[in-house]
């Protein structure tokens, strides 16, 4: 307990997350309050004027700035195609992948150590870093390092025996990217016996003989234009809201290194955001995009940003 | 994030999702697993208690993904599973396939 005869807790309640916005704007807002009043800020602390003051000042940091460059497949040693093998590169290989995720919760260090269990090869996060994936973000709800801004015990991503890997989702870009590009991806990639190789792009392929993983980043373009895109019925303006548009290297890269067109082995996608769902927006702007780069047949697909589990064919 | 409940309101509704309520009032929290052995690749979802929920068989066919088989593990009321959703258990399959 607190002083005060509150109850303090030792991570973010998964309450504290309840019902928080996809805009950029509410979701820096919800992350103000909290840095304004730790250890736990009550929902009242919204409309303190420290936190309004902070959230003023991010938020306009983030309007004011351009997005993280988007690195092309060149930044990878590997172009961005990594081996789908165990350590000894046989196919027995096994993955763990979960999305939305990096909430600094209980909930998510329980579902961190059930992926252990499993003992994978590969771990994948399918993106959303919460509230606005920003570096102090990025450390406290994947890299285990206390942020300063607030008084929890952080959470850690489990990486897998030989690496591990995470999309981009909406979350992240709500702070430009430079938290999931500049502070995630450097910790992620292969594991080498000096560290990790680092991952240096938001999409790759793992494959073998009989299998390529594509992964997507469906995240960078799906904010849009800021203040606008927040408000119903102008983000329906083409050019407004965000499209999840895959964005030119990304197309490069399918084009020049994976050609799924000319390749025979079945097709696994990963994305954040969902082609379709029966809960909610569908963003079908990537399906067409990877339909036009030659990727016409039926895949398996894992998604995010819906927020629960569901099937469908 | 928190898991959120409710049913489907447009389509395409899916074969299977889960409806169940966790401890603390939202949905339960979970992740895949995959085991990829040659052209099969074998998902297993599982629940923040570790529990499994469904197991899916997938085989990599002429550069397609087909669904060879889909076990469902859950049988909690509010995990739901669509009338078009295959029954057929992957241990039914392999004992088909051996008896052959």
């Amino acid at each position: 307990m607190s002083q005060s005869g509150r109850l303090v807790h030792e991570r973010r309640q998964l309450h504290d997350l309840k019902d928080l916005p996809r805009s950029a704007a509410l979701s820096q807002l919800r992350q103000a309050a909290e840095a304004t009043s730790p250890p736990n800020y009550p929902p009242e602390a919204l409309f303190a004027p420290a936190a309004l003051v902070t959230w003023v000042r991010t938020y306009l940091a983030y309007v004011f700035h351009k997005k993280h460059y988007f690195p092309e497949y060149t930044a990878s040693p590997c172009a961005a195609m990594y081996a789908l093998a165990d350590e000894r590169g046989g196919d027995g290989v096994r993955i763990s992948i979960a999305g939305d995720w990096g909430t600094g919760t209980d909930e998510a260090q329980c579902v961190a150590r059930q992926m252990v269990k499993f003992e994978p090869h590969f771990t994948i996060h399918i993106g959303d870093v919460y509230y606005v994936g920003d570096p102090p973000s990025v450390n406290e709800n994947c890299l285990g390092i206390k942020n300063p801004n607030n008084n929890y015990d952080p959470v850690t991503w489990p990486v897998g025996s030989v690496g591990s890997f995470a999309l981009n989702g909406n979350h992240e870009m709500h702070a430009n990217g430079g938290g999931y590009f500049e502070v995630f991806l450097p910790g992620l990639g292969l594991r080498t016996p000096g560290g990790m190789t680092g991952q240096q792009t938001s999409f790759f392929c793992l494959q073998n003989h009989y299998w390529r993983m594509i992964a997507i980043d469906t995240g960078y373009n799906s904010i849009g234009v800021p203040i606008l895109s927040g408000i119903p019925w102008i983000n329906s303006i083409p050019g407004i809201g965000g499209d999840c548009e895959l964005p030119a290297p990304l197309l490069k890269w399918l084009k020049e290194m994976v050609r799924p067109e000319e390749d025979p082995r079945g097709v696994i996608l990963l994305s954040h955001h969902q082609n379709y769902s029966g809960f909610q927006d569908q963003y079908a702007k990537p399906a067409q995009q990877l339909w036009n780069a030659g990727l016409q047949r039926r895949v398996l697909w894992f998604w995010g940003h819906e927020h629960r589990l569901a099937g469908t064919t | 994030m928190p898991v959120d409940l409710g049913s489907p309101t447009r389509e395409p509704h899916p074969n299977f999702y889960d409806n169940r309520r966790g401890a603390h009032g939202f949905g339960v929290k979970g992740h895949v697993n995959l085991t990829f052995h040659g052209p099969t690749l074998k998902a297993s979802y599982v629940d923040l208690e570790g529990n499994a929920l469904i197991e899916e068989e997938w085989q990599a066919v002429g550069g397609n993904v087909e669904l060879a088989g889909q076990r469902v593990i859950c049988h909690d009321a509010d995990f739901h599973v669509g009338p078009e959703m295959v029954r057929v258990t992957l241990q039914n399959q392999i004992d088909e396939s051996s008896t052959s």
